[in-house]
C-alpha cells in the first residue's frame, strides 16, 4: 500500500507584534492510500493549522510534508496552485460554494480549471452526482438547497478530479444531525467504494467514529492514536470517548 | 469616546471610499479654480481693452449651477455607505446606542470626510487655477503670467457651498437612518441577490415607447404625406413611406408582445424591438440630410420634434441594449459549451451576470450620462473655435458704424448720413484714426426699397478702399461691367447659379454685364450685404445716380480702443442718433465685441468642459464604487477559487476582465453614440467648419479631448483595479489559527 | 532605518530629475514659452516629487522601526520570520523569503538535535531505572547474609547506588521544574535522612557526627536537598584525615538561614577554592585522592541554583566548611503566624 501522505516532524509558529505562539510543536505521522483518517482535538490543539499546512494554504515553520513523494514545503509559490488543484480536494465547514453558479456549474468548475476536455465534463458531472445522490438538484442554485445537499455538492466537487487526498475541515459543523449522518455515510462510501483517501479534522466524536483511524492532538503534538480494526462503529465510538475522557477534556470535547 | 469612534470610522472609510474622496477633491479643486477667476482680487494683465466683470458674474452662475450636479453624487455615495454599514448600525443599536446618536456619528463621519476633501481640494485648486488662468489668457490672446490664486472670497464661497452641500445631504441621511428598523439592518446582508431577469423597469420603458411610437406614427401620417407629391424627388417619397411604416411596425410588436414572448425567447423579442427602434432612428436622422442637401422645406417646429424623437430612440435603444447584453450573455453561456467550460469562464460568467442582472437600470443611466458628457466634451471645441473664428470674421474693423434700412418700421428712405459728428469725440479722446472709410450701398432700382430684401451695390472706389484697408488687391472694372462680393460661407453652387442667372443686370442708370473677374469672397465684415449674401460692385459713375440704401463708416484705429472709450463712444453715438425705437443705426467696436464674445466663449467653454468633467467623474465614481462595494463577497468568492487551486495570475486576469467589461461596455457604447453625433455635426456643419474653424484644427482639438477622456478613464480604472486587487487578497492574511 | 543612507541612495534620482528639469526649461524657453509658465511647471514638479519622497520615507521608516522593535521584544529571536508580516515591496519580499528559508532549516536542525537528546536522555533514565533493580536485589542479598564481606559489599553497593542516583539527577537536572515539590521541611530531618543514606560509609570510615539540632524550617524540595547533602557528606569523607569529624549546625542571620557542613579534612587549597564548582574540576585534591569525577559539586551548584539555595565553601588547613543558605520567606511566615 502506497504511502500517500507523510508529515515529517513539522513545527508551526504564529506570531505578531511581539509574541509568538507555538501552534504545532512536533507532529509526525503518515497516511496510507485508501485510509479514512480522523484528526481530533480541542480548539487550540493545532488541527486546523495542520490541515492548512497539508493543503498548502499555509506554510510550516520547520519540517517536511510529503504528498505521494513530493515535498509540499519545497514547491515554489507559482506551482502551488497547480499542485493543489491536481492533487487535493477540499471540503470545508462553510461549504465554500460559489453563489453565482448552479450546483452543476460549481462541480464542473473543478474540472474546467484543470483543462479537462469540454466533451468529458458533463458526463463526469452527471456520474458523480448520481453516485452522491444529488442528481436532482444539479440545476439549482446553492441558496435554493439545504445544507446537507450543499455539503454533498462540495464532496462531489472535491472528488471529481480523483485527487490523491481529500481534506475535510469540520464537514458536519454546520449541519443538523440527520444531514450529518447522510454526509458521513456518503464520505464513508466515497472511501470504501471510490477508493478516496480522506483526512478529516473534527472535534465531534460522532463524525470521527466513521473514520478507520483516529489521531488525537493536544497542545500541538499527537497524544495518542487508535485504530478501528474490525470494531463496529458503536464500539469504536466508545473507544473514542474513552480517549477523550482520559485526555482530560470536558463535555465540550465529547460532543 | 464618541468622537474617537467616529474618527476610527473615518479612517476606515477613507480607505474604502478612497475613490470617492479623490473625486470629491478633484471636483472641489476644479470648482475653486474656476471660481478664483471671478474673485475681485484677481487682476490679470489682459490689457485695458478688456473688462472681466461680465465674465466674472457669468462664470459664478454657471459654475454654481453645474456643481449642483455633485449633490447627486454625494447623496448616492452616502446612501451606499449607509447600506454597507447597516450591520454595524444594527450592532450598535442592539448594544444600546440610540439611533439618533448612531445617525449623528455617521453624520460626523461623512462631514469629516467631506472637510478633508475640502481642505485638500482648495490646496489643489490653487495649483489648478494656474491652468485656468492660462486658459483665460489664451482666450484673450495674451501670454501666460503666473499669479498666486489664494483669494479669501473664493475660499469662503467654496467652503460655504460645499459645507452646505454636505450638511444638507447629511441631515437627510440622519433622517433616513433613524427610520430603519434594527431587524432589517441585521438581515441586510442575508438577502440573496436574486437574479431577476424580469427587469421591471424595462417593461415600463417599453410601454412608454410603444405609446410614443404610436403617436409619432400618426403625426408622420399627418405631416409627411405632404411630401408625397411629385414635386419632390423619388428618394424623398420612398423615405416618407418608410418613415410612416416603421412606427406602426413597432406598435405591432407591442401589441403582439405576449404572443411573441411565448414562442421565442425574451431576448429575441427585445432584439426585434431594438432593431426596429434602430431603423426608425436612422430613418429620422436622414431628415436633416434632406434639409441640408435637398433644401427640403419643413416647418421648424416639426423639424425639432423629429430631432427630439431621435433622442428618445437613443435613450430607448441604450436601455434595451443593456438588458439584451446581460440576457444575451446568459444565452451565450448556455449555448456554447466550449466557451462555457474553458478555464475559469464559468466563474467569470457567474460574476458578470449576477452583477449586470441586478444593475441594468444604473448601467443604462450611466451610459446615457456618459454619452451626454462625451458629447458635451466633444462639442466644446466646435463651439469655441466656431465662435472665435466667427468673431474674427465678423468684427474686422475697429469701429464699425452701420445702418439697416430693413429694420426701420416704415420702410422709407433713410437720410444719408455721414457720421461726421463723431470726429469731435475722437479728438477729445485723442483717438488716432489709421484708416477711415465712409461709404454707402445703393439700390439697383429705386423700387427695390419696397421689397423685403433686395441686392444692393457698392461703388468701385469704395470697394477698393475697403480692400486696401486689409491689403487685398484692388479690382478694376470697365464702364459697363459689374462684379460680385460674396459672404464667405456661401456655397459654390449658389454663386454659380447666380452667375448663370444674372449675367446682365438692369439698374436705374443703365445695364451692366457681369465682368470676367472671379467672384470675391474676402472678409469685409458681414453687414455690407444688407441681409443678402452678395453685394454687387458697380463702377462709380453708375452709382452716382442710384438711390442710397444704407450708409456706413468703417474705421481702423492706430491702437486698440480701451474698453472705457468704446463704451463711451457707444453711448455718445446713441445719444446723437435717434432711434425711433429700432436698431436702425448701430455702432460696433472691436473692443466691446471682442471682450463680450470672448467672455461668452470662455463661459461657454468652461461651462461645457466643467459639466462634462463633473458628469464623467460622477459616472466613473459610481461604476467604481459598484465594483468595490461588494468586496466582502468577492473576497469570499476569490478565496474559494484560490482554495480550488487557481493560480494567482489567472485570478488577476479574471479581475481585469470583470472590471474591463464593467467599465468598458458603457464607455464603448457612449463613445459610439457620441462619435455618431459628432460625425453628424461634422457633416451637417461642414461649411461653417471649413470657413470658421479649419477641419484640421478641429480634429486636433477633438483628439486632445479624447486623450483627456482616456486619461481620466485609465485613472479611474487603474485605481479601481488596484483597490479591488488589494481587497480580495486581504483574505490570504486572515488564516485561522486553530 | 538609517535616514542618511536612504537619502544618499536617492541621490541619482535627484540628479536625473534636476537635469531633466533644466533641459525641459531650456527647451521650453527656446520654443517660445515665457518664464512664468516654466516656473509654474517646475514648482509643481518639485512639490510633487518632494511630497512623494518625504511621504514614502516616513512611511518606510515608521514601518521598519516597528519591525525592529518587534524583533527586540521577542525572546526567541530565531522565530522572527514567523512573526514578521509579509512585506509588500519586491526587494523586501526576496529578503523575507531568504529569512524564512534560513529559519526553517535551522528550526529543523534544532528539532533533530533536540529529539536525539531526548531519546538519549530517555534511554539513560530507563537504564538507571533498570539498574536499580539488581542493586536493590544485591542489597537485599547482603542484608540477608550479614557477614563482614557482605558489609563491604553493602558499602560498595551504596557507592554504586549513589553514582546511579547522580546520573539520574544529572539527566534530570535540566528539567527540575518537572519534579518539584516545594514544602516546608525541617532542615535537620533532611540532614538525618542524608546521614542515614550514607550509614555504611560513615561507619566504615569511623566518622564522628556532631549535629546541633534546631527546629528551623525552610521551604524547599526535600528530595533534592537530601541529594545535595549526600554529595557534601561524601566529599567530606573522601577528603578527610584520621579521625574525621562531620559537624552540622545552623545560624540565622538577617533574612537567611545558613546550614553549615563542617569537616576537619585536608581542606582545599586557596587557588583551587574559587573553582571547585566548575564542571569537571578535580584540582589538587582530586589528584591526591583519585576517583574524583569533578561532577559532584558542579551538580550541587546547579541544583542549588535551581532551588534558590545559596552554596559557598570556606576552607583552610584545618578543613572545609560548606555553607548552604536559605531565604526566609517572611510573608509566608507572617501569614502562617
Amino acid at each position: 500500500m502506497k504511502e500517500i501522505l507523510k508529515l515529517d516532524h513539522i513545527q508551526k509558529f504564529y506570531g505578531n507584534e511581539g509574541n509568538v505562539t507555538k501552534a504545532i510543536q512536533d507532529i509526525d505521522f503518515s497516511v496510507q492510500e485508501g485510509e479514512f483518517l480522523g484528526i481530533m482535538g480541542a480548539s487550540g490543539s493545532g488541527k486546523t493549522t495542520m490541515l492548512n499546512c497539508i493543503s498548502t494554504i499555509d506554510t510550516v515553520s520547520a519540517g517536511h510534508i510529503y504528498l505521494d513523494g513530493t515535498d509540499v514545503t519545497e514547491i515554489k509559490e507559482k506551482a502551488i496552485a497547480k499542485f493543489r488543484r491536481e492533487n487535493l480536494g477540499f471540503i470545508f465547514q462553510d461549504f465554500n460554494l460559489l453563489d453565482t453558479l448552479t450546483i452543476r456549474e460549481n462541480i464542473a468548475l473543478a474540472l474546467t480549471i484543470n483543462h479537462i476536455p469540454v466533451g468529458e465534463i458533463e458526463p463526469r458531472v452527471e456520474e458523480i452526482a448520481k453516485s452522491l445522490n444529488i442528481a436532482d438538484i444539479l440545476d439549482k442554485y446553492p441558496y435554493q438547497v439545504s445544507g446537507g445537499q450543499k455539503q454533498r455538492c462540495a464532496c462531489a466537487r472535491a472528488i471529481i478530479n480523483h485527487p490523491k487526498l481529500i481534506l475535510a475541515d469540520e464537514p458536519t459543523g454546520a449541519l443538523d444531525s440527520h444531514s450529518s449522518q447522510m454526509l458521513l455515510s456518503t464520505m464513508q462510501s466515497m472511501n470504501e467504494n471510490l477508493g478516496a483517501t480522506i483526512l478529516m479534522v473534527t472535534h465531534d466524536a460522532f463524525s470521527a467514529s466513521y473514520a478507520n483511524r483516529i489521531l488525537f492532538l493536544r497542545d500541538g503534538v499527537i497524544f495518542t492514536e487508535i485504530l478501528k480494526g474490525r470494531d463496529t462503529r458503536k464500539v469504536f465510538f466508545d473507544k473514542i470517548l474513552n480517549v477523550l475522557t482520559m485526555m482530560g477534556g470536558g463535555i465540550s470535547d465529547v460532543l | 469616546m464618541y468622537f474617537r469612534l467616529a474618527f476610527q470610522n473615518v479612517k476606515r472609510s477613507i480607505k474604502d471610499y478612497l475613490i470617492y474622496i479623490m473625486t470629491l477633491t478633484a471636483c472641489i479643486s476644479l470648482f475653486y479654480a474656476f471660481l478664483s477667476i471671478t474673485s475681485r482680487y484677481y487682476r490679470p494683465d489682459i490689457g485695458a481693452e478688456f473688462n472681466l466683470e461680465v465674465l466674472g458674474d457669468g462664470m459664478l452662475l454657471v459654475i454654481i449651477l453645474i456643481t449642483m450636479l455633485l449633490i447627486f453624487l454625494v447623496q448616492y455615495v452616502n446612501r451606499f455607505m449607509i447600506r454597507n454599514q447597516q450591520k454595524e448600525f444594527a450592532v450598535q443599536s442592539i448594544m444600546g446606542m440610540e439611533q439618533s446618536m448612531i445617525a449623528g456619528l455617521f453624520f460626523i463621519e461623512t462631514l469629516v470626510m467631506g472637510l478633508f476633501s475640502l481642505v485638500l481640494g482648495i490646496v489643489l485648486g490653487v495649483i489648478f487655477s494656474q491652468f485656468i488662468t492660462a486658459m483665460l489668457l489664451q482666450v484673450f490672446q495674451k501670454p501666460f503670467v503666473f499669479s498666486f490664486m489664494l483669494f479669501p472670497d473664493t475660499v469662503f464661497l467654496t467652503v460655504f457651498f460645499f459645507g452646505a452641500c454636505f450638511a444638507v445631504v447629511g441631515l437627510f441621511q440622519i433622517h433616513t437612518i433613524r427610520k430603519i428598523k434594527i431587524i432589517d439592518m441585521l438581515h441586510a446582508d442575508r438577502k440573496n441577490e436574486a437574479f431577476s431577469t424580469t427587469h421591471k423597469w424595462v417593461e415600463k420603458v417599453l410601454k412608454v415607447n410603444f405609446i410614443l411610437f404610436f403617436l409619432m406614427g400618426i403625426y408622420s401620417i399627418r405631416t409627411l404625406t405632404y411630401y408625397l407629391t411629385d414635386e419632390f424627388q423619388t428618394a424623398i417619397q420612398i423615405w416618407v413611406l418608410i418613415s410612416i411604416v416603421i412606427p406602426f411596425v413597432m406598435v405591432g410588436l407591442g401589441i403582439a408582445e405576449k404572443k411573441i414572448r411565448k414562442s421565442s425567447s425574451h431576448v429575441k423579442y427585445l432584439l426585434m424591438v431594438g432593431v426596429v427602434g434602430f431603423a426608425e432612428m436612422i430613418t429620422v436622422s436622414l431628415l436633416p440630410v434632406w434639409k441640408m442637401y435637398f433644401a427640403l422645406p419643413m416647418d421648424k417646429g416639426a423639424f425639432n420634434l423629429y430631432l427630439a424623437f431621435i433622442i428618445w430612440c437613443l435613450i430607448f435603444l441604450v436601455s434595451v441594449f443593456f438588458v439584451v447584453f446581460s440576457d444575451g450573455l446568459l444565452v451565450l453561456k448556455n449555448r456554447s459549451l466550449r466557451v462555457k467550460y474553458k478555464d475559469e469562464n464559468l466563474f467569470f460568467f457567474g460574476q458578470i451576470l449576477s452583477k449586470l442582472g441586478s444593475n441594468t437600470l444604473s448601467m443604462t443611466l450611466i451610459c446615457l450620462t456618459l454619452t451626454l458628457s462625451i458629447s458635451l466634451f466633444l462639442l466644446t471645441p466646435f463651439l469655441v473655435e466656431w465662435a472665435q473664428g466667427f468673431l474674427d470674421k465678423r468684427v474686422v474693423y475697429d469701429i464699425q458704424i452701420d445702418s439697416d434700412y430693413t429694420a426701420a418700421e416704415n420702410v422709407k428712405l433713410l437720410p444719408e448720413t455721414d457720421y461726421t459728428f463723431l470726429d469731435s469725440f475722437f479728438e477729445e479722446k485723442r483717438i488716432t484714426l489709421k484708416d477711415d472709410c465712409t461709404f454707402s450701398t445703393y439700390f439697383l432700382k429705386a423700387s427695390d426699397v419696397h421689397g423685403q430684401s433686395a441686392i444692393t451695390a457698392i461703388s468701385l472706389s469704395d470697394y477698393n478702399h475697403l480692400m486696401e484697408m486689409f491689403g487685398y488687391e484692388k479690382i478694376s472694372l470697365a464702364e459697363n461691367e459689374f462684379s460680385t462680393q460674396w459672404l464667405s460661407i456661401t456655397p459654390k453652387s449658389t454663386m454659380e447659379t447666380f452667375e448663370t442667372q444674372y449675367d446682365r443686370i438692369a439698374t436705374d442708370n443703365g445695364e451692366l454685364i457681369l465682368s470676367a473677374i472671379e467672384p470675391k469672397t474676402e472678409e469685409l465684415g458681414e453687414v455690407i450685404y444688407s441681409n443678402q449674401n452678395v453685394v454687387l460692385i458697380l463702377p462709380d459713375l453708375t452709382c452716382d445716380k442710384l438711390t442710397v440704401a444704407n450708409s456706413y463708416r468703417y474705421i481702423m484705429t492706430e491702437s486698440p480702443l480701451s474698453y472705457a472709450d468704446a463704451e463711451q463712444l457707444t453711448d455718445y453715438f446713441h445719444e446723437y442718433m435717434p432711434m425711433d425705437g429700432q436698431e436702425v443705426y448701430s455702432v460696433t467696436t472691436k473692443t466691446i465685441e471682442r471682450n463680450d464674445t470672448s467672455a461668452l466663449i470662455f463661459i461657454v467653454q468652461t461651462g461645457l468642459i466643467y459639466s462634462a468633467i463633473i458628469l464623467f467623474v460622477i459616472c466613473f465614481t459610481i461604476l467604481s464604487l459598484q465594483q468595490l462595494s461588494d468586496s466582502g463577497k468577492y473576497r469570499y468568492r476569490f478565496q474559494v477559487l484560490r482554495n480550488m487551486g487557481v493560480e494567482e495570475n489567472h485570478i488577476r486576469r479574471l479581475v481585469l476582465k470583470q472590471l474591463g467589461i464593467w467599465f468598458g461596455v458603457p464607455v464603448m457604447v457612449a463613445l459610439l453614440i457620441s462619435s455618431a453625433f459628432i460625425l453628424f455635426l461634422f457633416i451637417g456643419f461642414s461649411i461653417q467648419i471649413r470657413t470658421y474653424i479649419g477641419a484640421w484644427k478641429l480634429l486636433q482639438q477633438v483628439g486632445t479631448i479624447l486623450i483627456i477622456l482616456f486619461a481620466l478613464l485609465i485613472c479611474y480604472f487603474t485605481s479601481t483595479w488596484i483597490l479591488f486587487r488589494k481587497s480580495i487578497s486581504q483574505g490570504q492574511e486572515g488564516k485561522c489559527n486553530v | 532605518m538609517n535616514g542618511k543612507q536612504y537619502w544618499k541612495d536617492k541621490i541619482p534620482l535627484f540628479l536625473i530629475n534636476i537635469v531633466c528639469m533644466v533641459l525641459l526649461s531650456v527647451f521650453l524657453l527656446f520654443v517660445g514659452n515665457n518664464a512664468d509658465s516654466i516656473a509654474v511647471i517646475l514648482i509643481i514638479w518639485t512639490m510633487l516629487l518632494a511630497g512623494v519622497l518625504t511621504f514614502t520615507y516616513h512611511q518606510r521608516k515608521r514601518r521598519l522601526n516597528k519591525l525592529v522593535k518587534m524583533a527586540e521584544g521577542l525572546e526567541e529571536k530565531y522565530l522572527l520570520s514567523e512573526m514578521l508580516p509579509e512585506p509588500e515591496h519586491a526587494e523586501e519580499q526576496v529578503y523575507f523569503q531568504l529569512l524564512k528559508m534560513a529559519s526553517k532549516s535551522m528550526l529543523e536542525q534544532i528539532g533533530t538535535v533536540a529529539r536525539e537528546r531526548q531519546e538519549y536522555r530517555e534511554y539513560i533514565e530507563q537504564w538507571i531505572h533498570e539498574i536499580k533493580t539488581p542493586i536493590t536485589a544485591m542489597k537485599l542479598l547482603c542484608e540477608n547474609h550479614k557477614e563482614p564481606f557482605t558489609r563491604e559489599m553493602m558499602r560498595e553497593l551504596e557507592k554504586t547506588n549513589r553514582f546511579t542516583e547522580q546520573a539520574l539527577y544529572y539527566a534530570r537536572s535540566e528539567y527540575t521544574e518537572k519534579d518539584y515539590s516545594v514544602q516546608e521541611i525541617r532542615l535537620f530531618d533532611v540532614v538525618h535522612q542524608a546521614i542515614a543514606d550514607n550509614k555504611y560509609l560513615l561507619l566504615q570510615n569511623q566518622v564522628a557526627l556532631e549535629t546541633e539540632e534546631s527546629e528551623l524550617t525552610v521551604y524547599s524540595d526535600d528530595k533534592w536537598l537530601r541529594f545535595i547533602l549526600d554529595q557534601l557528606i561524601v566529599n567530606a569523607v573522601k577528603y578527610s584525615r584520621e579521625h574525621p569529624v562531620l559537624h552540622f549546625y545552623t545560624k540565622v542571620q538577617g533574612d537567611q538561614i545558613f546550614l553549615f557542613v563542617e569537616d576537619h579534612g585536608i581542606g582545599i587549597c586557596a587557588n583551587d577554592l574559587p573553582r571547585i564548582f566548575e564542571k569537571g574540576f578535580t584540582g589538587k585534591n582530586g589528584r591526591i585522592r583519585q576517583n574524583a569525577t569533578g561532577i559532584g559539586l558542579y551538580l550541587c551548584k546547579r541544583l542549588c541554583d535551581k532551588l534558590g539555595i545559596g552554596i559557598a565553601a570556606q576552607s583552610g588547613e584545618t578543613g572545609t566548611t560548606m555553607i548552604l543558605s536559605f531565604q526566609i520567606n517572611h510573608f509566608i511566615h507572617q501569614v502562617q503566624g
